[in-house]
């Protein structure tokens, strides 16, 4: 037999295997560098932009908690103007593609990054995070269907040569209208989940333990509900609309990546467990790989929501 | 090492890359699920990476204690007290155990040049990195001191010859730096062991008696203790370094968690963010905005 296809493609973005990075895990590119091959990697996806360049919270910005860990980062990043000078350049020699996830305070801001990154020969595609749970306005685009949707439409207006990813939240009723809506708004793929909100106290100080008081929940703890919201996306909306998704939430291992597939995902990112081993999105590729070979499945596509039901 | 509190352990690695006082690895406080290096090379069952759930997800920073070389292979020590469930793992290492860790991480202590004379301060667990230097200052043949300081005897993870003065004088009381030929004064808050007080008490006294000494001080141990010993450098005007610690996930720059305010002129507001992984987890005091 010969060697599975492992290519998938996300709007007008091929990539060569379904395996990324998550957005705020691996920094821009050249932090892993030492540790692990990139260009091995389906896709790379950047740190959050803004327009401006943002300190982010005070510490302390994380914590680790059972089978995971919150963390209030507050979207810290360069801003567009270093992102186009310094750090796309730098992304661009990983030698994969690479998307970049854009966050804003309003519409025309979320526009101004857009239209400057899609001018980036070098970034094949951006990930709008409308779902950033730490900063005090970031979840409403998120969290309202009729914003999302407009703010969608409105990014999609320049965005013409890459694809645009949505990126949706967990922290709502009813993920499928956020879907729908980021769907009607012209997204070519959409993403989850981003952080599930969460609290620690310290017992003794009686303080929440980050100093934004919540966090976002990420790691193995929230992979079963992450599994849930693809499987329920994918069924009620993507499947018949022939958006694909990329899943992610608590990704460790090849056999948490073949699950999001089975659930409905396209394609998979790895977040936290970049932190404790940067070669871990190799190790799935790798382990994806031999999983096809051994069940005879000619490509990873054919996996996709293919569920026993 | 004489107390029961710190717990002390050799890792064995081969091809460890170079490394300088002030940097620290990363260590998976969990057992190794997997052996194999090349992932393309072996089937799936040996490319798990389960460890995640196994408990502790996040890998613990360590300051390098010490390195030898012996061709390939290296030998590094660290040391720690037990304060969770990653400290507690380490603590119950056996000889032969396997563990994973990643490294070299972080900004090493800048050395004095040779004339410069070394002042070395150390609190609680803030040791291990402070010995490396003493021996790296040593070799240099940079005239070093060191002042170690506890909250009392017992939490002392020194191995004393003789019993400290009790008086803010040098002696090569303590095993660990007398072999590099290093005096040091001991103090503890209780004055169980050496002179009643802080460091800082002591620091005071050796920066007068030795008027004019161009002193170069380095320090890492509780921040608070960072804080003191930086006030007292800058008010004697002698430059001061700090290894400086932070709660951290990717010890590697990735994802922001660890930082610590600094100085920045070109900022509009005087200050900006820096990685204490990175850009630290060693500072100039003279850079660090300790106001809050
Ligand atoms: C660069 C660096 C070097 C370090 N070197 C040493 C060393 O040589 N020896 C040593 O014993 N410890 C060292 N530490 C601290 C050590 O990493 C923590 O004690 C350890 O992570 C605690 O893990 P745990 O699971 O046992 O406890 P946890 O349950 O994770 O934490 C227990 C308590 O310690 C606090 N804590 C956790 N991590 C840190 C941290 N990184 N900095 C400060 N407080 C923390 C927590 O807030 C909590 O109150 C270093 C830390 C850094 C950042
Ligand atoms: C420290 C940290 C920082 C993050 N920063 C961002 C970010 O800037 N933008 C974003 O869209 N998602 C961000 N995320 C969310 C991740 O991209 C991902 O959606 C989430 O962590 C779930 O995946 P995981 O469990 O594999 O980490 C961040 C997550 C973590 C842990
Ligand atoms: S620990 Fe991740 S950036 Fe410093």
């Amino acid at each position: 037999m010969s060697a599975p296809d492992l290519s998938i493609r996300l709007g007008p973005a091929e990539i060569k295997n379904p395996v990324m990075t998550a957005s705020g895990t691996c920094g821009y590119g050249p932090e892993y560098g030492p540790y692990t091959d990139l260009s091995m990697l389906g896709a790379f996806t950047t740190k959050s932009v803004t327009l401006k360049p943002r300190k982010g919270n005070a510490p302390q910005r994380i914590v680790e908690t059972p089978g995971g860990m919150l963390n209030a980062i507050g979207l810290a990043n360069v801003g567009i103007d270093e992102f186009e000078r310094v750090k796309a350049p730098e992304a661009a020699k990983i030698g994969t593609t690479i998307f970049a996830n854009v966050a804003g305070h309003s519409i025309q801001e979320y526009v101004a990054v857009c239209e400057r990154i899609d001018a980036i020969d070098a970034i094949s595609g951006i990930e709008l995070n409308v779902s950033c749970p730490n900063v005090s306005d970031g979840l409403t685009f998120g969290t309202d269907a009729r914003l999302l949707a407009e703010v969608t439409a409105e990014c999609r207006k320049v965005i013409k040569r890459g694809a645009l990813i949505v990126k949706l939240s967990p922290n709502v009723t009813d993920i499928t209208e956020m879907a729908r809506a980021a769907i009607d708004g012209g997204a070519d793929a959409l993403s989850m989940i981003n952080t599930l909100l969460g609290m620690k106290i310290d017992i003794n100080k009686r303080r929440p333990v980050i100093a934004n008081r919540t966090g976002g929940l990420s790691g193995p703890c929230i992979r079963p509900v992450a599994i849930h919201l693809v499987n329920k996306v994918y069924n009620n909306v993507a499947k018949t609309a022939g958006i694909p998704i990329v899943g992610m939430g608590g990704i460790t291992n090849w056999q948490d990546a073949i699950e999001f597939f089975l659930a409905g995902a396209t394609a998979v990112s790895v977040g936290t467990a970049l932190f404790t081993h940067p070669d871990a999105p190799m190790r799935i590729i790798a382990g994806i790989e031999d999983f096809l070979r051994k069940n005879g499945v000619a490509s990873v596509r054919d996996l996709v929501g293919a569920l026993n039901e | 090492m004489p107390c029961r509190e710190h717990f002390e352990l050799t890792i064995c690695i081969d091809d460890f890359p170079p490394a300088e006082p002030g940097q620290f690895i990363q260590v998976l406080c969990a057992s190794p699920t997997y052996r194999t290096p090349n992932a393309s090379k072996v089937n799936s069952e040996a490319i798990d990476v389960r460890t995640a759930d196994a408990g502790i997800l996040l890998r613990r920073p360590f300051s390098i204690g010490g390195l030898r070389r012996k061709g390939r292979r290296c030998e590094i020590d660290i040391m720690g007290r037990v304060v969770g469930p990653g400290t507690a793992w380490l603590n119950a290492r056996m000889p032969g155990d396997e563990i994973d860790v990643l490294g070299p991480l972080g900004s090493p202590f800048r050395l004095p040049d040779s004339r410069a004379h070394a002042l070395l301060i150390a609190g609680g667990v803030g040791l291990p990195p402070i010995r490396w230097l003493g021996e790296a200052l040593s070799r240099e043949g940079i005239a070093t001191h060191a002042i170690f300081g506890a909250q009392t005897e017992s939490l002392v993870p020194l191995t004393l010859t003789k019993p400290p003065t009790n008086i803010a004088e040098f002696s090569p009381c303590a095993a660990e730096f007398a072999e590099f030929g290093i005096e040091t004064i001991i103090t503890t808050d209780d004055g169980s062991c050496g002179v009643l007080g802080r460091v800082t008490v002591a620091m005071r006294s050796v920066i007068e008696q030795n008027p004019g000494a161009p002193l170069h001080v380095f320090a890492c141990g509780p921040e608070p203790m960072l804080e003191a010993v930086a006030s007292l450098a800058k008010a004697f005007e002698l430059p001061c370094q700090v290894a400086l610690e932070r709660v951290m996930a990717c010890g590697m720059g990735t994802c922001q968690s660890c930082v610590v305010k600094v100085k920045d002129d070109r900022a509009e507001d005087g200050w900006r963010y820096a990685l204490c992984c990175s850009e630290g987890p060693v500072f100039d005091t003279n850079d660090v905005a300790w106001s809050d």
